[in-house]
């Protein structure tokens, strides 16, 4: 990194660590100038203050995904999704959905971490990363291309002018989803009882032989 | 938009800042002094006198240590990964800071009221296992990451029992907002009527902040201090600050969801001051039994915890929340109601100490010694 060997030179305190300082640096200049460009335009009255939060949290979600996909190291990619899916938690705040924020916060939270933990222990991350570029890379692409036309598809032909809704109350979304659509909702918690059951299942057979474990417990 | 303040209108912004400083100093002074009562409290059950040479009986004790860790030198091992290295301490740290816009004081004393409070605490609190698997990983260090993972592990088993706990009685208290449950609570406290999601809420609120006899994920005869083996200097302060932070804000939460937090008893009538007082006791109450329980109870091994986790709180809690709601969608007479609540709950409460005496007293299974073959040795090799 070109930044990184002028750092080297120039007589900085040794606590001030250069890969970090670097990199923040090269963060904030790529940062600042939409930041300055949507605050410039809120302040001239262009948009609205929505419209420039909006802003600012599509490109958290995209620079997210884009990490996610682009980052050669395991952890560093989960992290990346860890920015989208907070910025996605964003936007359903500044959609007023404030059970939905705080739901995609601690599913993803969680959910993040666990994917982590997954990530170390089937990869090694710490040695040079390996790039998993097989050959179902066509069919990725394929099945890529076709989730964004469908969407492409969904998005302009759907009819954006309907009036927005108010804020739906929390316990109206719970009787709506355990009275009105019980049914619907069990279903789907059946199907997540069977996965987990055939996970179990699954990591059990092996060991059919150490009983003692439960014994001990 | 302008929000009172101090008997002031002020920008919402300027307000929200104000608020959030005023809760950060504090919090930062209330862990010093916390390390402090700790130390003390502890000192006192191992009939030793604590720290006693800085300051008057050893008060400015947290100071000097403070004071220590801001001037240490902030090591970053060569091998490590810097970005995720030093992001970690941030990730396990404003989390938990985050959480304090709920939590109320007393009366009006919070800096905002949600009407998913509740809810918006765990969540944000959830974020903070980010930080710890970000530090055991990060940190490359064999040590570090088996406390991560052990970490993440217990945190993830330890989460559902404490979210069920507090559903139970949100079911009780008919509200998320924080506030509300509080000022519900000023006839009796919760707990009255939800003595076994007190307990679970207690047991996995240990179990969430690794204290012992939890602390698996740090424990120092095992792991070294676990995640945060190669953090020194600022950033294992920072570390140390959320650890505590946490155990505030559980015992404030707790304190208000189950103790009737400023509410109970005359909260209201008698003002702010008692209020104050009240929280101030309640949570005092509660951290001191997390202390004592620390002193008392030796570590856990990781399958009994595991076990205790998934075998007898988890479902002692479901079967409180459809117990809950059960009783609740009929709509019985109120008298009728509780007594059926409190009276589920006290049955849970024996029913987990009959099967808690019945593992600990059983006879524990002597250890098998296996005779020494040539086939052995060469397996074992």
């Amino acid at each position: 990194m070109g930044g990184a060997v002028v750092l080297n030179r120039l007589p900085l305190p040794a606590q001030l660590d250069r890969t970090v300082t670097t990199g923040g640096l090269l963060a904030g200049a790529i940062v600042t100038p939409p930041l300055i460009a949507l605050i410039v335009l809120r302040v001239l009255g262009n948009i609205s203050s929505a419209q420039m939060v909006w802003w600012m949290l599509a490109g958290v979600i995209v620079a997210g995904a884009l990490g996610a996909v682009t980052l050669r190291n395991v952890v560093h990619s989960a992290l990346a999704l860890i920015a989208a899916a907070m910025g996605l938690a964003g936007m359903f705040l500044l959609l007023a959905s404030e059970f939905l924020a705080l739901v995609q916060v601690l599913v993803y939270g969680g959910g993040v971490a666990i994917l982590l933990m997954f990530g170390l222990m089937l990869t090694n991350a710490t040695e040079d990363p390996v790039v998993i570029d097989g050959s179902q890379k066509p069919f990725a692409a394929g099945v890529g291309l076709i989730l964004g036309v469908a969407l492409t598809a969904a998005m302009l032909s759907a009819n954006w002018d309907a009036s927005i809704s108010t804020v739906v109350d929390f316990r109206d979304l719970g009787a709506r989803l355990y009275r009105d659509f019980g049914v619907p909702f069990e279903v789907a918690s059946l199907v997540l009882l069977v996965a987990l059951v055939g996970a179990v299942a699954i990591s059990r057979r092996d060991n059919d032989d150490d009983n003692d474990a439960e014994a001990a417990s | 938009m302008t929000w009172p303040l101090f008997g002031m209108d002020m920008p919402v912004v300027l307000d929200l800042f104000i608020r959030m400083n005023i809760i950060v100093i504090l919090m930062t002074v209330m862990v010093m002094g916390l390390i402090y009562i700790e130390r003390k409290v502890l000192a006192r059950f191992q009939m030793r006198l604590g720290p006693t040479r800085t300051g008057p009986m050893g008060l400015l004790q947290s100071v000097a240590d403070a004071l220590k860790l801001v001037a240490k030198e902030d090591v970053r091992p060569t091998n490590a990964d810097p970005w995720v290295f030093e992001l970690a301490p941030y990730f396990v740290f404003v989390p938990i800071f985050i959480g304090f816009v709920v939590v109320p004081f007393a009366s009006g004393l919070e800096v905002r009221v949600l009407d998913l409070g509740l809810f918006y605490l765990l969540a944000a609190s959830s974020v903070n296992l980010v930080g710890w698997v970000m530090a055991g990983w990060g940190s490359d260090n064999r040590y570090a990451i088996i406390g991560g993972l052990r970490s993440v592990a217990q945190s993830i088993s330890y989460e559902l029992p404490l979210v069920l706990s507090l559903l139970a009685v949100a079911m009780v208290a008919d509200s998320l907002n924080l506030t509300e449950i509080v000022a519900g609570q000023a006839g009796a406290p919760n707990i009255l009527w939800q003595p076994m999601a007190f307990l679970i809420f207690f047991i996995a609120m240990i179990a969430e902040l690794n204290r012992p006899p939890f602390d698996i994920p740090v424990g120092e005869s095992e792991v070294v201090g676990g995640p945060f083996v190669e953090y020194s200097g600022i950033r294992w302060s920072m570390f140390f600050l959320a650890e505590y932070a946490a155990l505030f804000i559980m015992a404030l939460v707790g304190s208000a969801v189950f103790l009737g937090g400023w509410a109970w008893p005359f909260g209201e009538q008698l003002g702010l001051p008692w209020q104050i007082v009240l929280t101030t006791v309640k949570t005092s109450m509660m951290i001191f039994v997390v202390f004592w329980v620390r002193v008392t109870v030796p570590r856990m091994r990781i399958d009994q915890l595991m076990a205790f986790a998934w075998k007898l709180l988890l479902p002692l809690s479901f079967a409180q929340i459809l117990v809950n709601g059960a009783v609740l969608v009929y709509e019985l007479p109120s008298g009728l109601t509780h007594a059926l609540l409190a009276g589920s709950g006290v049955a849970g409460v024996f029913i987990m100490m009959w099967v808690i005496n019945r593992s600990v007293s059983r006879p524990r299974p002597r250890p098998v010694l296996i005779p020494r073959t040539d086939q052995t040795w060469e397996a074992t090799r």
